[in-house]
């Protein structure tokens, strides 16, 4: 992969809720290695954004072009094949419920890899003690904290070694002290395994902490997409 | 008036939708059974939706062969006709009631179980989860759950058509003037294979309809816990009314006219 690779390309993406407009004629290149936030108040599209991204949803009008591939014609195995690339970390972390903490890390392994049962709990061990919960194999969802759901959830997110993970308000719902443990994890990990990055958030401070470039999103446009230090200093309705 | 057709317009237009995501879910679970899913999770899923249906399919087909015996028992008796009573309660039992009894139960227990798990998943984000790891959730959550179905209805039926004939014959033997030998002999005269292998092939169809109706409630719940209740509550609801419509026609076509 180049290192100016465009991983994500959005070409005036429109999407509607009813007579809703939630996305409007959405421009945005993400190349290999950004990392990036998306920022805006409630509704303005921040997350359907991401979902359009993961193909949870289609848009209306306008073309996602995804590791240079156009998704928009994707058959469900094509976009199988493009998903074992990337991940997502849900706001409220989407761990299944049935699952203990080891499994829920192994998911994506067991389903999309070749490796050995193995190899695999070797790779669990590794991502749970990357996000410090090394002992936390056999505790299922419902006994851990919001804190630590959303450490479990980032463990899955990395398990298959993606090349593009994007964030949905990691940090919602989080004291500041787990929101500044939160922080360090995400841009540790994300340094050490040099993956491209969009996170969708709230707080500036995080998006200011993990990521060096910020996208402003409003009335379903994007407004602002600049490097952070120039958006600090900047003024944006 | 303009309301009232833009009312009715919308009410068609939604009906057809549903029918239209429920076929395709159909056509989407067709297509998944060929790629054969794990065997422990088939397995996982008849223990939780069979097995675990066991006490209740027993006590109410025990119960209904009961009274069925009992109710039988005293008009045929007055018409000197009591030496018939467990060739109609085992007929009976095989071709209709078992089958039935045993298809509603689970649609109570077993289609509100799934359409309560699977909405809790949709509504907790956990389909989209599947769906970014790169999983088919028809294939990991709806089809293990409809050969487990598929699988076990017939097993609870034969066990219900046995439970449901005892009954009777402890009311036969114990509680009317019918008699145990005379009941059991009136079961070798009358009934047959037939009549217990149609009401089982019955069951298959019925336990399809509750895995396929309960999935697809689960999977369209709208958001929060009011919609997976809702969602429960239609699967249940239609998985009985699906039942007792389509027994009308594989009656029809497996006994005949």
């Amino acid at each position: 992969m180049a290192a100016d690779e465009v991983i994500l390309e959005f070409s005036g993406v429109s999407l509607s809720f009813g007579s809703r407009v939630v996305l409007d004629q959405v421009d945005l290149i993400v190349r290999r290695g950004d990392m990036a936030s998306v920022i805006g108040g409630s509704g303005s599209g921040k997350s359907t954004m991401l979902r359009l991204i993961m193909g949870l949803l289609r848009p209306d009008a306008g073309q996602i072009r995804i590791f240079g591939q156009d998704v928009g014609g994707l058959n469900e195995r094509q976009w199988n094949k493009l998903r074992r690339n990337m991940a997502m970390v849900f706001q409220y972390s989407a761990l299944f419920d049935f699952m203990n903490v080891a499994d829920n890390v192994a998911f994506g392994l067991r389903q999309n890899s070749d490796l050995s049962e193995w190899e695999i709990r070797q790779r669990v061990d590794e991502c749970l003690m990357a996000v410090g919960l090394s002992d936390a194999h056999n505790l299922y969802p419902s006994q851990l904290s919001g804190g630590m759901q959303k450490r479990v959830g980032l463990a899955r997110a990395i398990a298959p070694r993606p090349h593009f993970i994007v964030y949905d308000e990691p940090t919602s719902g989080l004291d500041p002290v787990m929101t500044e443990t939160i922080d360090d994890l995400i841009f540790r990990l994300n340094h050490q395994m040099k993956v491209t990055t969009l996170m969708v958030t709230h707080d500036l401070v995080s998006a200011y902490n993990i990521t060096d470039r910020i996208i402003m999103l409003h009335g379903g446009r994007i407004v602002a997409d600049e490097p952070d230090d120039t958006f600090r200093q900047s003024l944006v309705p | 008036m303009t309301e009232f057709f833009a009312w009715l317009g919308r009410r068609v237009i939604s009906g057809l939708a549903a029918i239209g995501r429920f076929v395709g879910m159909i056509v989407d679970t067709g297509r998944c059974l060929w790629a054969v899913p794990r065997p422990g999770h088939v397995t996982a899923q008849m223990a939780h939706l069979g097995a675990d249906s066991l006490p209740i399919v027993a006590l109410t087909s025990f119960f209904t062969g009961m009274v069925m015996t009992l109710q039988m028992a005293s008009k045929l008796m007055e018409y000197g006709a009591g030496a018939s009573v467990g060739g109609i309660v085992a007929v009976g039992m095989g071709r209709e009631l078992a089958p039935v009894l045993t298809g509603v139960v689970c649609a109570g227990r077993v289609g509100a179980a799934i359409a309560a798990e699977i909405g809790t998943m949709k509504v907790t984000e956990q389909i989209d989860a599947l769906i970014v790891l790169a999983t088919n959730p028809i294939r990991y959550l709806v089809v293990p759950r409809l050969l487990a179905c598929m699988l076990m209805l017939p097993v609870l039926t034969v066990m219900a058509d046995f439970i449901g004939v005892s009954g009777g014959y402890v009311v036969a033997a114990y509680l009317s003037e019918v008699g145990g030998d005379s009941y059991l002999q009136s079961i070798d005269m009358f009934a047959g294979m037939k009549d217990m292998i149609g009401g089982l092939a019955k069951t298959v169809f019925f336990g399809a309809i509750i895995a396929v109706v309960g999935s697809y409630m689960g999977l369209n719940a709208p958001n929060g816990a009011e919609g997976v209740g809702r969602a429960t509550t239609r699967a249940v609801v239609a998985a009985m009314v699906l039942i007792f419509f389509s027994n009308f026609f594989l009656s029809w076509i497996i006994y005949g006219g």
